[in-house]
């Protein structure tokens, strides 16, 4: 079965959705089978690999992660799978080097009503460890993936939006691993320690429910990527390297290879649907940034080992 | 030749020798008093205490951290650091042995800042925010 990733910081504007893109993207190039899967209301992702009008024409009614919540809520969830699509644009760049595909479930901007579905489903947001479907639409996601049919994928990348709402609990439920992309300023290594706790409390939570060892979960932080790096010509500037030691410091993976901040790159990424790994014509400064991105592909492979 | 008359007709002839080979400029502030010949002992003039070593903070850097940690407040902390009464040079070292960054132009309330959060704060932070909530199960 595919490794399941989950792409997650508390804080926003991290850089989630850019490492999904781009690590996918880049799996993809090397020739493996990957599926993004978009749990962000924002559908950040989902734009980044479909213009609006094509997202609106094609997905929005019956193709997204939206509709499939929107089984699972009925009690009787539908196959996950019909609703992955292949993402031309992109895919078109993949042939040219190997024989891997980027697929995507894409997300829908009324996603953000459902966990008020969810909420009266499972008798309120507090007092959810008593309903007798806490387990069940927990594990939602988790069983869809164990389905043959994704059998074919090597990978699949949860982005996740900055929340520990339902949805985002069934993709850390889902989840092998957990992946923290952060910035190295203040509030977003304080949203690192605030994932960590929920992590905890939700794992601690939930397995003292299911009770049996076979349904017990134990995602494990992957590592922190640290993103949008101001460089000087001895390194990241000053600012910032207290907070680029301070993952490590308290005792949390991070990955050696760190991002840069380059807006002429990743400002208009995601516009023409091909990530910025796999962007052609790359001037010097994005060639820069490709490499950084083949790296810590590189080092994610490693540490997921796929 | 140990007669001290000898000696010191020796070492005349010696620096005679020496300042008649100046240029002339050097030898009109000999004459003026505006420069001196110096007795510099063979092997070169000993090295100058660098600014580092000068700057080197009175207490061991190891015991800092030691009570940094110990402390466990950011406010206690930077207010220890602040009682050691170092000069910016000094902080400055303590800052980099700490393995804190701090900008070279920062002044004495920064660095006192920087290495309370770094040695501290942080910690603290992450030990309120990562505590588990009471379980409700």
């Amino acid at each position: 079965m595919p490794a399941v990733v989950s792409v997650i910081n508390y804080k926003g504007g991290v850089g989630k959705t850019t490492l999904t893109a781009n690590i996918g993207a880049e799996l993809a190039r090397r020739g493996r089978k990957v599926l993004l899967i978009d749990l962000d209301p924002q559908a950040s992702l989902t734009f980044s690999f479909y213009s609006g009008p094509d997202w609106e024409r094609q997905l929005a009614d019956e193709r997204t992660i939206l509709q499939w919540y929107g089984s699972v809520l009925d009690g009787s969830p539908a196959a996950l799978r019909k609703y992955a699509v292949t993402p031309p644009a992109v895919n078109e760049v993949v042939a040219r080097h190997s024989s891997g595909r980027l697929d995507l479930v894409a997300s829908h901007l009324g996603l953000i009503d459902v966990d008020l579905d969810f909420a009266a489903n499972l008798g309120g947001s507090r007092f959810q460890h008593g309903s007798p479907r806490y387990l069940s639409l927990h594990h939602a996601l988790a069983d869809a993936l164990a389905d043959p049919d994704f059998s074919e994928y090597d990978a699949v990348l949860l982005d996740c939006a900055p929340n520990f709402t339902m949805v985002t609990r069934t993709g850390i439920v889902a989840s092998d691993h957990i992946l923290v992309p952060a910035k190295p300023d203040y509030l977003s290594t304080m949203g690192i320690d605030y994932l960590r706790r929920k992590l905890s409390e939700l794992v601690r939570d939930y397995n003292r429910v299911a009770r049996s060892n076979l349904d017990q979960i134990n995602p494990t932080i992957l590592g922190v990527v640290l993103t949008m790096i101001q460089y000087a010509s001895s390194g990241p500037i000053t600012a910032l390297r207290n907070y680029i030691s301070q993952p490590g410091a308290l005792e949390m993976p991070v990955f050696h290879q760190m991002i840069r901040e380059k807006k002429t790159v990743f400002a208009a990424a995601g516009a023409v649907g091909i990530p910025a790994v796999l962007a052609p014509n790359a001037n010097q400064t994005a060639e820069t940034v490709q490499y950084e991105l083949q790296e810590l592909t590189s080092e994610f492979l490693a540490r997921i080992r796929i | 030749m140990t007669d001290p008359a000898e000696l010191t007709h020796a070492v005349l002839l010696k620096v005679a020798l020496f300042i008649r080979n100046l240029p002339t400029d050097q030898l009109a502030d000999l004459a003026e008093g505006t420069a001196k010949l110096e007795l510099v002992p063979k092997g070169g003039r000993p090295a100058p205490r660098s600014r580092t070593a000068a700057a080197k903070p009175p207490v061991p850097v190891e015991q800092v951290r030691a009570d940094l940690v110990a402390i466990g407040d950011t406010a206690a902390a930077r207010q220890y650091v602040a009682d050691l009464k170092l000069t910016v040079a000094q902080l400055k070292v303590l800052a980099k042995e700490l393995d804190v960054a701090v900008a070279s132009s920062a002044k004495k309330d920064e660095f006192l800042d920087k290495i309370a959060y770094v040695m501290v704060g942080r910690r603290a932070n992450s030990d309120v925010l990562g505590r588990p909530a009471p379980s409700l199960v």
